[in-house]
């Protein structure tokens, strides 16, 4: 069982430094965003400035606001609303994803990577 | 042990999962900045069925668990993330365990990357778009730290629920 344990510190050792990785890797990636973009269903919503205070109400199913330079969800009709407690967006790529809506809000421009993930 | 002890057990742990499930449900035990990550305590359950009853057991546990919750309070969505992840981290946690490199912590780890690894696939599937696989670090992590609580418990609550199986069989 000592063996065991040491294994099992050093599977979640490395689960962990996979995690810091990927979240340098994506960090680095992104510049500063200049637009916001709304996808519904996995078709393009709108684009919106991110220099543009307003706020957006999408498809009724959530509303976005975007107030100096960062987007978030001010409300939404979903269960969860995990969306609503996301940190406010601004860096290219950066996205909040709302699942039982199927909306995702995604910052472009900037040194946006062009690669999916 | 007797198959009728065998269902009984294994009615019981269904419960608890579900019970657990629920409890999560109720009282989201989220972190502020980081939504949508659950500890994940029905876990325990599905393991502890791993250990003491059987694969088939564990896999039938799981299931119940992810149907009666969805009746209860889901989306058919929620259905479809859940059976993905439910199916790769016992898969994972069968594979693990069947090595017998690794203690409960590891067992449960490795459930748990494997359970959010595939509920943010399914979610790239469905909304057609790699980006959500911006939040893997952020599950990764949550992983971790959730998977060794979970290893850790069942660790500690294994012993016990041995002992009331063993004593009671005839």
């Amino acid at each position: 069982m000592k063996g065991n344990a040491k294994r099992d510190l050093i599977l979640v050792a490395s689960v962990v430094l996979v995690a810091a990785a990927l979240f340098c890797a994506f960090r680095v990636s992104r510049g500063e965003g200049t637009a916001v973009e709304i996808t519904v269903d996995g078709k393009v919503y709108g684009t919106y400035p991110l220099d543009d205070d307003r706020e957006i109400d999408v498809d009724g199913r959530l509303v976005v606001s975007i107030k100096d330079g960062r987007a978030s969800v001010v409300s939404s009709s979903c269960r969860g609303g995990d969306c609503v407690r996301e940190r406010a967006i601004s860096r290219a790529g950066e996205t909040i994803v709302c699942l039982p809506g199927a909306v995702i809000i995604r910052v472009t421009g900037g040194g946006e990577v062009d690669a999916r993930v | 042990m007797k198959k009728a002890k065998k269902a009984a057990l294994t009615g019981i742990l269904a419960a608890l999962a579900l019970a657990l499930g629920y409890l999560e449900f109720l009282i989201p035990v989220g972190i502020p900045g980081v939504p949508g990550v659950k500890p994940g305590f029905a876990n325990i359950m599905i393991m502890a069925a791993l250990y003491l009853l059987g694969a088939g057991e564990a896999a039938v546990i799981s299931a119940a668990r992810i149907l009666l919750s969805w009746l209860l309070f889901g989306s058919f969505t929620s259905l479809v993330y859940s059976f993905c992840g439910g199916a790769l981290s016992l898969a994972v946690m069968l594979a693990l365990k069947k090595s017998k490199a690794f203690g409960f912590v590891g067992v449960s780890v490795g459930g748990a990357v494997a359970h959010n690894t595939a509920q943010i696939t399914a979610a790239s599937l469905m909304l057609g778009s790699g980006y959500a696989f911006y939040y893997l670090p952020v599950l990764l992590t949550a992983a971790a730290v959730t998977g060794t609580v979970n290893g850790l418990l069942l660790k500690a609550a294994l012993p016990a629920a041995e002992r009331i199986v063993k004593s009671n069989a005839k």
